[in-house]
């Protein structure tokens, strides 16, 4: 869950790990044995040739050829106002721009609009003035009709019928939306909200062509072969093909605003699974994709072919209490001691190093440093591993060791369960650090690996768990209040904690609705400590984002518009200068 | 015979049923507020699940749904009866409409169309290649019953019983792809049906089919070869084997005319009911090898509740069990002239 660099919010592995990757991830379990065999020389490789993707020093583009990128999420959809998920936003980014996208870092830049809008005196209005003689990639002038159009599918009453995922969001923020000349299109929000331009005016919401959709039936939309073959678009490239389950093939946009791509084509390769992605970058059968963290080293013994980038992404992994006290979970966790305790008993650094293979750091608090002006990396208390403290913690919440070994009180054994999904291998592998951890401190906990969509039931709705364990990713925006305010306990949120907290709910509020960022600073320091003081549901660890890119790639890695925390998926301003050496 | 065809295919019809329903039940009931296609992220709110699950039909009760897909509904509704069941009610099964996609909108026999020909391509290929060796490798081992080569033999099949597909699959993968890549020797694509872009003509869709083939036939191999041997032996030693002996027919035509025709008629049903696996018996090797066949797509869609698509191909597969085991026991018929249906 979380928001990703578009807009494009995800439950963290819910996307990237989820059931169906599991399955094969207990496949890819063989292949790290046999990987490993075989690697005897390889490892030495590795050492003498550590380097990472350098920023590409400066060279002269080479026109044509073709970049293949593979995934091992399969596309869904490929029309920008119905998909939801990541491996069908990276396809659609790079064909529909929205009004702005974002550099590496996350700051806005302007795409179809000549800049970036600032809200006007009353703090709602934003007038976005699009660039001169904007086209479609079949020569049809772009205009602000076409933005209208867009944001209409999403949120006018009479598209209700068109499946937008993104309608609730934004009719729930945006006020009026118009278009007052074929230049200018005017949004306005109800009440102030810092995080609009971040939510509602990127690739979330890739513009579309009026001329191909504006006279289809809301109904019909949902079932337009838009959806699959979206043939008029304003990206860097434009539709040629998708062979489902196999690629989807883009060319070159000559009408592209930016000017044209040094790339012919761009090929997105869906694969099976983490292994064949890591095997094909070896091969170079692919030119890019994402590696799992248990397969870096592995391509890193290839690094003739293959560089591997690593940057920090908005994701982190965490835990989180049951707080309902009608809950029998809501009654062990209830006093603030208990949680803290539980926390000052893991060692995170030994996880980092065993479960992440340190491609992870232990969490300072809710912030992640990519969110770099909002994050504090002292907020207090730290939860240094201490299991003295864990224990005089629990001792003084009136939590004794009984004759079993396991504490006790008021007759009540200090027992639980932990939910996470089932198969993902970092997860299980921190619960059972749970089980040990807290066994030494007289804490018996049992994991529960459970079915990806029923962990989801049990957070969002049924809530009988008494602890999950799960990851998180963020948008560039610092605002958090999906997981910690008090109105995402109702059913279908994400605070399935039910943690309640009058004073971080008004932090919270207050931090959005000011635009100005120093106070908006004081707020989300002021919220690290409430976090970290609380413990309402520890953070862990900060993941990182990994790579492989083929040293005949240029122009892709380096630089604040090279690839990124927040150019990775579906916004890629780089995509336009990336060239292939060999230009094949 | 067409008679007993008849009756045989009449009789399905309630089979089809009775898959369809179990499946439509399995996915209906563990679904929960899972929206095929949509993936939980906090800025989806209930209202959107709400509204979005009710545009594909999913807020009707499940019997309103499965009658709904099979067409009967649209019975009712050309009935005058469509106030029973209430809602949109489109064409089903019965109309010969397999329904569309929950997830991108698109009519779901296109995708069974379009991934078919993949599938078929593998499996075909791999059960010729396991017909073409294990008959040889059966009658061989059964000739020379109890010699170091019906011992190999025996341990191969052992083997290709034993070895799980999805793990040869990355052996060969990590062998050949990998490592002969490193070695800067000629290597063989890990994945997919061809080079994307490039790709596409016969040379590169066989280069891209060896490794799939292989796996998939050592399965079919490893069975097949037991079973031919173990049915060769116990034709050898008939009566009639003997007599063709006696008459001074020669070894060879006593064994491959008279012994192994009959000893492939349990072969034959064998390979009759590996007709569905035509479709879906390639599952794990199509995941291990990207190859974009039927299988894979049901599974991924079962996976995010794609209930028309999956429905659809669970039709089409059990429409397949059903016709596999009818040609199995009309090829009984051809093969063994003392069996007779009426």
């Amino acid at each position: 869950m979380g928001t990703n660099p578009d807009g494009f919010d995800r439950f963290d592995d819910f996307l990237k790990e989820w059931s169906r990757r599991d399955f094969m991830r207990r496949m890819g379990s063989a292949a790290a044995f046999t990987a490993f065999m075989a690697g005897g020389m390889e490892f030495l490789a590795a050492c003498a040739n550590a380097g990472q993707g350098q920023p590409t020093a400066q060279v002269s583009p080479k026109e044509g050829g073709h970049l293949t990128e593979g995934n091992f999420s399969d596309v869904k959809q490929l029309s920008p106002y119905l998909i939801s998920d990541t491996a069908s936003a990276q396809v659609v980014g790079l064909m529909f721009d929205g009004l702005l996208g974002a550099k590496a870092n996350g700051d806005l830049i302007p795409m179809l609009a000549t800049e970036v809008p600032k809200a006007a005196a009353d703090g709602l209005t934003y007038t976005f003035k699009l660039r001169k003689d904007l086209k479609w990639s079949d020569g049809r002038p772009l205009t602000s009709d076409d933005v209208l159009f867009t944001y209409q599918l999403h949120w006018d009453p009479k598209y209700k019928a068109v499946n937008s995922p993104r309608r609730g969001d934004i009719t729930e923020f945006v006020d009026s939306i118009s278009a007052p000349d074929p230049q200018t299109f005017v949004m306005k929000t109800k009440k102030v909200y810092a995080p609009t331009l971040i939510k509602f005016a990127q690739q979330a919401f890739g513009v579309v062509p009026k001329h191909v959709l504006g006279s289809v039936a809301p109904e019909a939309i949902n079932t337009h072969d838009f959806n699959r073959a979206p043939t008029v678009s304003n990206g860097v490239f434009k539709f040629v093909k998708w062979d489902t389950g196999q690629q989807v093939v883009l060319a070159r946009n000559d009408n592209y605003w930016g000017g044209k791509s040094h790339l012919d084509q761009y090929v997105i390769k869906v694969l099976p699974d983490q292994t064949t992605v890591a095997n094909q970058l070896k091969t170079g059968e692919i030119d890019f994709g994402p590696i799992g963290e248990p397969f870096v080293d592995d391509v890193k013994a290839h690094a003739d072919v293959v560089d591997v980038v690593t940057f920090d992404v908005a994701i982190f992994d965490f835990y989180a209490y049951q707080l309902d006290p009608s809950k029998p979970g809501g009654k062990l966790f209830a006093d603030n001691k208990v949680r803290q305790a539980l926390f000052y008993a893991l060692n995170r650094e030994q996880m980092v190093k065993s479960l992440y293979f340190n491609l992870a750091t232990v969490a300072t608090g809710p912030v992640p440093p990519v969110h770099t002006w909002a994050y504090n990396k002292d907020a207090k208390p730290k939860y240094s591993f201490d299991k003295k403290k864990a224990e005089d913690l629990l001792d003084a919440a009136g939590w004794k060791k009984g004759a079993s070994g396991i504490r006790e009180k008021d007759g009540v054994p200090f027992k639980f369960e932990v939910i996470t999904n089932a198969g993902n291998k970092v997860r299980e592998g921190i619960v059972q650090v749970f089980q040990q951890q807290w066994a030494d401190i007289g804490v018996q906990c049992t994991p529960k690996p459970i079915q990806f969509t029923e962990l989801v039931r049990q957070i969002q709705n049924i809530r009988t768990f008494d602890m999950f364990m799960v990851g998180f990713s963020w948008g560039q925006d610092p605002d958090q209040s999906d997981l910690w305010h008090s109105r995402n306990t109702a059913p279908g949120g994400f605070n399935g904690g039910m943690y309640k907290s009058p004073t971080v709910d008004k932090i919270l509020d207050d931090a959005v609705s000011t635009l100005d960022q120093n106070k908006r600073k004081q707020l989300y320091f002021q919220l690290q400590d409430a976090i970290n003081e609380e413990a309402p549901a520890p953070i862990l660890t900060f993941r990182k984002g990994i790579f492989g890119v083929n040293k005949r790639v240029k122009g892709l890695t380096g630089g604040d518009r090279g690839l990124g925390t927040y150019t990775q998926f579906g916004n890629r301003p780089w995509m336009k200068d990336t060239f292939v050496a060999d230009g094949k | 015979m067409a008679k007993y065809a008849v009756r045989r295919a009449l009789a399905a019809i309630p089979v089809v049923f009775g898959v369809t329903l179990v499946t439509f039940l399995l996915i209906h009931f563990t679904q929960g507020s899972f929206v095929p296609g949509l993936d939980f992220n906090p800025s989806l709110r209930p209202e959107d699940v709400a509204r979005i699950r009710a545009n594909l039909g999913l807020d009707r009760p499940w019997y309103v749904q499965y009658l709904d897909w099979t067409g009967i509904a649209f019975f009712f509704k050309n009935a005058g009866l469509a106030g029973i069941l209430g809602g949109k009610v489109n064409t089903g099964l019965l109309e010969g409409d397999f329904g569309r996609s929950m997830i991108d909108g698109s009519p779901v026999l296109a995708h069974i169309g379009e991934r078919l020909p993949n599938t078929l391509e593998l499996t075909i290929t791999a059960i010729l290649l396991g017909v073409v060796i294990s008959i040889p490798l059966g009658v061989t081992g059964a000739l020379r019953r109890g010699s170091k080569l019906d011992h190999f033999f025996t341990a191969l099949s052992v083997a290709g019983f034993a070895v799980p597909a999805f793990w040869l699959g990355l052996v060969l993968i990590l062998l050949f792809s990998v490592s002969f890549h490193a070695w800067g020797l000629p290597w063989l694509p890990s994945s997919g049906v061809a080079t994307p872009l490039t790709g596409g003509d016969l040379v590169d869709r066989v280069v891209h089919l060896l490794m799939p083939a292989t796996v998939l036939s050592f399965v079919y191999l490893s069975i097949w070869s037991r079973y031919t041997r173990s049915s060769m032996l116990e034709v050898l030693s008939q009566d009639y084997v003997r007599t063709a002996r006696a008459k001074g027919m020669a070894e060879r035509r006593v064994t491959y005319l008279h012994a192994l025709r009959n000893a492939v008629i349990p072969l034959a049903t064998l390979i009759g009911l590996e007709l569905p696996g035509l479709v879906g018996g390639g599952l794990v090797v199509e995941v291990v090898f990207g190859w974009p066949g039927i299988g894979r797509l049901a599974f991924e869609r079962a996976l995010q509740y794609d209930v028309t698509t999956v429905m659809g191909i669970t039709t089409f597969a059990a429409l397949l069990v059903i016709a596999g085991n009818l040609l199995a026991d009309v090829l009984y018929a051809v093969l063994d002239p003392r069996i007779r249906y009426s």
